[in-house]
């Protein structure tokens, strides 16, 4: 249906007299369903569009929103008066790109589009049994979610570029009471592709009741200062917020200051420390076939021998900072405007083994699973899932909230070891950053052993 | 979009339904790094449609107006798959829309002119600061039609400005300020700009702060941001499936006697105002809880039923979702002790302003452990300068429930009225 209308979008496109514009426009079908212990809360479905029109001139941006598409002349005629509105500045330009055509099919294995409801509503069945099978089990929840969508995007250096993608996932959370311990535990699985990602996930289901029973004995950690291993989980988001973000060029790239602390070939890390962004990775949840300004995604070192080595890029950031676009524009939706996103973003695996690692804590903490973080790019906190005590290198008590924090600079100098385990995460959450949440990304990487971390909790 | 033919052919077809429609436009100006970035547009419509047949409930939402027959067809087909529920859903009441004083032009121009004066006024003090400014201008409608006969329309307009200053040091260290308001009417914004550099000057000296058990004033952002963790517990939804902390215990004082919070649906020039809730509910003031005793919940139709209660009017949904109990004008009443006095009473303390990290607060136990994203330190009762590194930690319950003192001053945001509030006993980690 999008492509009956490509034709005319593109002359009225051609049509516009400035440096650069483009269009991107989604249509999306959706289905939800919420199971709350044994009620249904919610058996929906939802058919979408979306449409936007960017335009560059002098300096200069508009964009605007739509979703009736064919109103498209008349919105592309307001960004246009809405340029005017502003004052050239000669500074400002955009990176330039070839063309780019594509057009991508994509094949899955179990269409979810084609499976029942009733067959999507007797899988939730069969996951909530598994996540309240447990005397104190107070609560639980089980969501489905499926969308399929087709994108284009086109813009004024001749770019065509559709595609369409299934994204399916799962979210299990079962609560565990105790008298007045309240202890919640939250999985999501999600990612492209078809039903079987979602249909045989008994084992996570399981994970799940079996944790939030066991955090009702967990203990509350004792704030201080400690060594600390994360565990792959812990590891991704570590590197997602805390230096993942610092990468974004457009925190960097209007502001000196910054630019005099992230300057390429700085050592910010030690020299076995190594991370990667990359949205080829295509069974992941932050991959993309093509960003949303019409560029391909790379695979940019981010710190290389731990020293500063790439950044990621939009075109705007890209002529700003006289670099290579990296892939990594990226909108929510169609109808948001791209800035600098990450999407898949790990560090490599090390040398070590994850055996190796706790030989060398004597007295710390392992920090498991994550249940959120956040950074203003000079500090982070963060909080896994729970974590246990660590004792001459052996794993000891269950404990809870625990909340990492700390100054992102002096804590990648603190990184000691790596193990050689590394796995990726996305779900069915995502990223936040300037209003667009959540954008599915993934990160990941080994066990990573950290000195003196910041854990908050009673004295 | 044909709504009424769609109404027409629900009442043929199904047991009860109702049909939410809206549409709207917004008009943001953006400043960013300190200069004009962009000027948008956003315009967006749909409509939602929830429905009974044979006793069971179906959803479907598009935004084509080509499909709306198809959305429905949809909603009717998953309705077979729902859960059983009768829903009394509210027939039309005698209530009529406020009398705001809505924005008549939004001039591009004299708003980009605001933009830049704010700007200037930051940049005066503090060359170096990296500015955003965001003022946007919005309006639409929304449309609620029910099997019950309720039909109800309102036009809406709302102006919003956010300004914020980024500082950044040799160091990397950063300051990030920002303050916000909104009305149904366009105001000047040189207040938010000059409250900003005040705070850069506040925040420019830094201090060292120790570990252990401190008195902590919490700014009305901060306290915003700490109500927010636990409001959730006031939902009929959240009460239902027992996962309030507040189950059971309605009608019971659970917090210190000086503190009162009301919800007011009615404030004139409030964009959160209403007269009918989004399920077609007549909206009043409540207070949730009155003297620390919690005296009401909110809810929406489907929990209140489920609880066996009336309906409180907070229903809150967009086109693409089922309806959700949500507060409008959040008052908590003011005390009597200046804020200054409040430094006073804390004498060697902090004063919270930022939190980084709130958000992933146990809601249900009220444990929470965050950064201090800004805080200053007070000592003999004067502000001292910024204090970094550091978290508080404890339990939202148990802090609410001990000695507090509210401030008379507050800050009015929309409808909503926050003072700071000081607590006596307070874990930090620095």
């Amino acid at each position: 249906m999008l492509l009956t209308k490509i034709e005319e979008i593109r002359r009225i496109l051609m049509s516009l007299n400035c440096e650069f514009a483009d269009v991107r426009f989604t249509t999306a079908d959706s289905s939800s369903i919420v199971l709350s212990n044994d009620e249904i809360e919610n058996m929906g479905s939802g058919i979408s569009q979306a449409g936007s029109i960017r335009i560059f001139d002098k300096g200069r941006w508009s964009f605007t929103s739509f979703n009736d598409f064919s109103g498209f002349e008349k919105f592309a005629r307001a960004g246009m008066e809405n340029i005017g509105y502003m004052s050239p500045d000669a500074a400002k330009g955009l990176m330039s790109a070839l063309p780019l055509k594509m057009n991508k099919v994509t094949d899955v294995q179990i269409d979810f589009t084609s499976v029942g409801i009733d067959e999507k509503y007797q899988m939730l069945c069969r996951y909530n049994r598994i996540l309240k099978n447990h005397e104190k089990i107070e609560r639980t929840s089980v969501l489905y979610r499926d969308v399929h969508s087709d994108y284009c995007y086109l813009n004024t250096e001749g770019s065509e570029i559709t595609y369409d993608k299934y994204f399916c996932g799962v979210a299990f959370t079962s609560v565990a009471k105790n008298g007045t311990d309240i202890q919640p535990f939250h999985e999501s699985i999600a990612g492209y592709g078809g039903f079987e990602l979602v249909n045989n996930q008994d084992s996570a289901a399981e994970n799940v009741i079996k944790t939030a029973v066991e955090m009702l004995s967990a203990e509350q950690v004792k704030g201080g200062e400690y060594d600390v291993i994360l565990d792959q989980r812990m590891a991704g988001v570590f590197i997602h917020e805390a230096f993942g973000h610092l990468s974004e060029a457009d925190f960097v790239c209007n502001n000196d200051r910054m630019k005099s602390v992230m300057v390429l070939g700085k050592k910010f890390a030690p020299e076995f420390f190594n991370v990667i962004d990359d949205g080829n990775i295509e069974n992941t949840t932050g991959y993309i076939p093509a960003d949303d300004e019409g560029i391909l995604p790379e695979k940019t070192y981010l710190i290389k021998d731990g020293k500063l080595n790439a950044r990621l890029h939009s075109r705007e950031t890209a002529n700003m900072m006289k670099e290579n676009v990296t892939g990594n524009g990226r909108a929510i939706s169609a109808g948001a405007k791209p800035i600098v996103r990450m999407t898949n973003t790990y560090i490599e695996n090390g040398q070590n083994t994850k055996e190796e690692l706790f030989e060398n804590v004597k007295d710390g903490i392992y920090a498991v699973n994550f249940h959120g973080g956040q950074t203003n790019l000079e500090m982070f906190t963060f909080s896994s899932a729970y974590g246990y005590e660590i004792k001459d290198g052996k794993i000891g008590k269950l404990l809870k909230n625990v909340v990492l924090t700390g100054n992102v600079f002096e804590t990648l100098k603190n990184i000691k070891m790596l193990a050689n385990d590394r796995e990726m995460y996305g779900g069915l959450g995502g990223c936040g950053k300037m209003g667009q949440s959540p954008l599915p990304v993934a990160m990941g990487g080994p066990h990573v052993l950290i000195e003196k971390v910041l854990i908050g909790g009673n004295q | 979009m044909n709504i009424d033919k769609l109404k027409d052919r629900l009442k043929k077809e199904t047991g009860w339904f109702d049909i939410y429609y809206s549409e709207s436009k917004s008009y943001p100006v953006k400043f960013e790094h300190s200069v004009l970035e962009e000027v948008n547009e956003y315009e967006d419509s749909g409509v939602g449609i929830r429905l009974n047949k044979n006793g069971k409930t179906g959803f479907s939402y598009t935004n084509n107006s080509e499909l709306i027959e198809k959305a429905a067809d949809k909603a009717i087909e998953l309705s077979a798959f729902g859960e059983k529920e009768h829903l009394a859903l509210p027939g039309k009441t005698d209530a009529v829309n406020l009398k705001h004083e809505y924005w008549k032009t939004f001039d591009k121009k004299t708003e980009i002119a605001k933009g830049t004066r704010a700007i200037e006024i930051i940049k005066e003090k503090f060359p170096h600061a990296d500015v955003t400014v965001q003022i946007s201008a919005g309006e639409g409608s929304r449309r609620l039609i029910n099997s019950e006969g309720a039909d109800y329309s309102e036009e809406y307009k709302y102006y919003s400005s956010y300004v914020s200053a980024l500082l950044v040091d040799e160091s990397g260290s950063r300051l990030d300020i920002g303050y916000s308001d909104v009305s149904t009417d366009v105001f000047k914004i040189d207040f938010l700009a000059e409250k900003i550099a005040a705070e850069l000057q506040l925040a420019s000296q830094v201090c060292d702060a120790a570990s252990g058990k401190v008195p902590v004033i919490f700014t009305p952002d901060a306290f915003a941001a700490m109500l927010s963790i636990i409001l959730s517990g006031f939902n009929a939804k959240q009460i239902y499936k027992k996962l309030s902390p507040f189950y059971g215990k309605i009608g019971n004082r659970e917090f210190n006697e000086k503190l009162t919070i009301t919800d007011d649906p009615l404030i004139i020039n409030s964009p959160s105002s209403y007269t009918v809730d989004d399920e077609g509910v007549k909206a009043g003031k409540r207070n949730i809880i009155k003297n620390g005793v919690i005296e009401n919940i909110i809810s929406d139709v489907k929990y209140a039923s489920l609880l066996n209660i009336e309906p409180s009017g907070n229903s809150s949904r967009n086109y693409g979702g089922l309806p959700h109990a949500n507060f409008s004008n959040l008052i908590v009443e003011p005390g009597t002790t200046s804020f200054k006095d409040l430094c006073s009473r804390a004498g060697n303390g902090i004063i919270a302003d930022q939190f980084l990290g709130l958000g992933q607060s146990n809601t249900l136990t009220g444990d929470f452990s965050a950064n201090l994203n800004l805080a200053y330190l007070v000592k003999n009762g004067e502000i001292q300068g910024r204090i970094k590194d550091c978290m508080v930690s404890g339990n939202i319950f148990e802090m609410l429930k001990n000695s507090i003192e509210i401030s008379s001053d507050f800050v009015s945001k929309g409808g909503s009225i926050i003072p700071y509030i000081l607590f006596e006993n307070i874990n930090l980690t620095a």
